[in-house]
């Protein structure tokens, strides 16, 4: 049983035998959760499945009173949820018709519809819905004197759904704000803001050191430039660590059942980061970088086919920096991006799949010759998810016996991405494909795994219209990775508000290894670290989110002989990627 | 050049390139040679603090700081770097004359200008030579030209690889000879 579920009966038998002498009309609704949770036990998805079908095979009669006939349809919905069977949203819906007045069954769709629903994010619009009618629920109930103990957890259970769902957009400047008194608002406001800095042979977000360093040595070798062997010293300089600021705002509007708007400025500066010219390749300059931009996203209820998540959003890009032999020369470009994904239950388990897009259209470069100065960049990248909900049989945490039983989720997930450049007549394409599982949950653990290929090749296009692969620019690389994340205080187990700010705390400790089994072998690698990732809910400040991510790593780059230590600190109000 | 939702690189221009010919959009200044075959003694770059006027193309900052062999230079070459490793750039006949507007940083700077890649000892090289001739510069912009002299550049099958030298002649001493070059082009 995990600590949730211990949590959630606890709350049921403490508090029941006080509702049944308080008020005879109103029963606990938390017995729906606990019903649901004792029939799962040791059972796999089929047979809850069974169950389910036999269950509605043999519905209550009608003579049976109000809450049993709701609790019979709402633990109908707890198990349809445990075996990704989606009828459980008709099954919460029923329960709120039999029995209107009651907040908890409220708190159980909500829940629903946030923890279980949903494609790469929750079905949000839909869910606040169902937490708020809870909240009108609980104050209609006070209004009347009709109070019982566990409306306190049911309020408290709601409010932590809530600022679950809205964490992520920081500072409530207006309406949609802890302790979400007064009705769901039309309106709402939201600050985000994030200051990350770090010294690291990646920018955030970026994971291809090894094929960036190997790209940047075989283009100076490359007959475009030097055409000449890279001494072991300019070999080495390549490998840097710059230091990168990056401070990142953000305004969240939501409207009604619209979605999220998001208008957002971010300031990125690298420091003696660039090769400003390939000709010398340690001749390092320093990145500017101001982005604006518009965004919106949504997600949505399309079942019986699935759950939709549409986002999109432009951007105006001001960069200088990165144009080599023009390290003054500001660029301003227009940026354009989707990121649609879809999620379905398959049996008990949930598949998500999803692309990224990203398009950038670059203004020429000023000068050289005219076959260089065209620019252009386009992403396109596609994954998927599939996340094992079924109960598994695994040894107990706790005496290490094996048992069927419930995981957070066992995820095996791959994608491919395209990133392709042109500099005029070259393009450089560069490949991502990779095939992990995370196994999540276990005793406190999270176990990831992952293989990862990495690959650049340049294609010239001549004069007569025919292209050609440079051997030179082509490599490929190869990569393990293990993360191990051990779970100090574990966010999963609170249902309600923290006790304290502290709301999660997790130690991180990521281990990879980079081989080269084509082309440029000088940054081989392997990479070690630890990292510390905490969140803050500060109820004082209308609830708002913070989180705080500290980490050190060492990199060893064996062939050229080159250690580097690296850390990062990122301070985030809100966020707008984990 | 987008191809669906992906990009395409482009095409390089279609040859013969048509006269009157800037320069800096089909030759790079990528031959470095002398003192500039190492780093750190003669550099270019395309920043020039303010243009001759009317000008076309790049402007151009190169600065050198003598070394051990007292001599350097850079060749616009094309495709970059090409040391006769590979064919040049078709030309339109009947270029005699190479114009481009310089101006020294100081004023009294020497600089030889000249043209042509004829050693084809990797394999290619110019029909055509034109040695560098030293020139003064002031400290204001001046027009200058380098004549062809009857010089065929279209004999060469492979084209022009060479089509601008410009070679900084130091003075007596180490000191640092800066100038500035723009609009350059070949006419007829």
């Amino acid at each position: 049983m995990s600590k949730f579920s211990l949590c959630l009966l606890l709350g049921m038998l403490g508090f029941s035998s006080t509702a049944f002498s308080q008020e005879a009309t109103r029963s606990n609704p938390f017995a729906c959760y606990g019903a649901a949770e004792s029939l799962v036990q040791g059972l796999s998805a089929a047979q809850i499945a069974d169950l389910v079908k036999s269950r509605l095979e043999a519905p209550p009669s009608a003579t049976e009173g109000t809450f049993d006939a709701a609790n019979w349809h709402c633990t109908n919905g707890e198990l349809m949820r445990r075996v990704g069977d989606t009828r459980a949203a008709a099954s919460y819906a029923k329960v709120i018709e039999i029995d209107p007045q009651e907040p908890g069954w409220e708190l159980w769709y909500g829940l629903y519809l946030r923890n279980t629903r949903g494609a790469a994010h929750p079905l949000l619009e839909q869910a606040e819905v169902h937490y708020y009618a809870a909240l009108a629920k609980l104050s209609a109930l006070a209004e009347r004197g009709a109070e019982m103990p566990f409306d306190a957890t049911t309020k408290d259970w709601v409010q932590r759904g809530l600022n679950i769902v809205y964490g992520e957009a920081g500072l409530p400047l207006f309406g949609r704000a802890y302790p979400y008194d007064g009705g769901k608002p039309f309106l709402s406001v939201a600050f985000t803001s994030m200051l990350r800095t770090s010294v690291d042979t990646n920018e955030a977000g970026t994971v291809d050191d090894v094929r960036r360093f190997a790209s940047e040595a075989s283009f100076s070798i490359s007959a475009q430039r030097l055409n000449r062997a890279l001494t072991p010293a300019e070999l080495e300089g390549i490998v840097r660590t710059p230091l990168r600021l990056d401070f990142y705002n953000r305004l969240r509007l939501r409207l009604g059942q619209l979605g999220a708007i998001d208008v957002s400025y971010d300031v990125f500066r690298a420091y003696k980061s660039q090769i400003t010219r390939y000709t010398e390749p340690n001749n390092l300059g320093d990145v500017s970088v101001e982005q604006a931009g518009l965004s919106f996203q949504r997600t949505l209820d399309l079942y019986s086919l699935f759950d939709l998540h549409i986002e999109g959003g432009y951007r105006r890009v001001s960069r200088v920096g990165v144009v080599e032999w023009f390290p003054d020369l500001r660029e301003n470009i227009n940026m354009y991006e989707a990121h649609p994904a879809i999620s379905r239950f398959l049996g008990p388990d949930k598949l998500t799949v999803g692309m990224h897009y990203v398009f950038m259209d670059i203004p020429f470069v000023p000068g050289g010759l005219l076959e260089d100065r065209f620019r252009e960049r386009a992403i396109r990248a596609f994954y998927f998810d599939y996340a094992f909900y079924r109960p598994l049989v695994l040894p107990d945490p706790d005496t290490w016996r094996l048992r069927r039983q419930f995981t957070r989720g066992v995820h095996v997930y791959g994608g491919y991405a395209m990133d392709d450049e042109v500099w005029g007549i070259r393009e450089v394409q560069r490949r991502d494909t990779y095939l992990g599982s995370t196994f999540k949950g276990f005793a406190g653990f999270d176990l990831t795994l992952q293989l990862t290929t990495l690959t650049s090749l340049t294609d010239i296009t001549t004069f007569t219209g025919e292209s050609y692969v440079d051997p030179i620019q082509t490599n490929k690389h190869f990569r393990s990775t293990a993360i191990l994340l051990y779970r100090i205080v574990d966010e999963d187990t609170m249902p309600g508000m923290p006790a304290s700010s502290l709301a999660m705390m997790n130690l991180v400790f990521p281990v990879r290894a980079d081989f080269t089994y084509k082309g440029w072998n000088a940054y081989e690698n392997v990479r070690a670290g630890a990292e510390l990732w905490s969140k803050f809910v500060w109820k004082g400040l209308r609830g708002t989110n913070f989180l705080l991510t500290a980490g050190y790593d060492i990199q060893y780059f064996h062939r050229v002989e080159r250690l580097v230590h690296m850390g990062h600190l990122d301070l985030r109000m809100g966020w707008n990627y984990l | 050049m987008s191809a669906g939702c992906g990009v395409e690189a482009i095409t390089p221009p279609a040859e013969p390139i048509a006269l009157p010919m800037v320069v800096s959009d089909f030759f790079s200044p990528d031959g470095f040679w002398g003192d500039g075959e190492k780093r750190g003694s003669l550099d270019l770059q395309r920043d020039c603090p303010s243009r001759a006027a009317g000008a076309v193309g790049d402007c151009y900052r190169v600065s050198y700081l003598p070394g051990a062999k007292r001599y350097a230079g850079i060749n616009w070459q094309y495709p970059h770097n090409n040391w006769g490793f590979w064919p040049g750039r078709k030309i339109a006949p009947g270029a005699t004359k190479i114009t481009f507007k310089a101006r020294g940083a100081k004023g009294g700077e020497a600089v030889g200008f000249g043209a042509g890649q004829a050693d084809d000892m990797n394999g290619y090289g110019d029909s055509f030579s034109i040695s560098p001739q030293t020139l003064q510069l002031t400290n204001s912009w001046q027009s200058f030209k380098v004549d062809f002299l009857g010089e065929d550049y279209g004999r060469s099958p492979s084209g022009v690889i060479g089509a601008f030298i410009a070679s900084p002649a130091p003075g007596e001493g180490e000191e640092l000879v800066e100038f500035f070059l723009d609009d350059l082009k070949w006419e007829r």
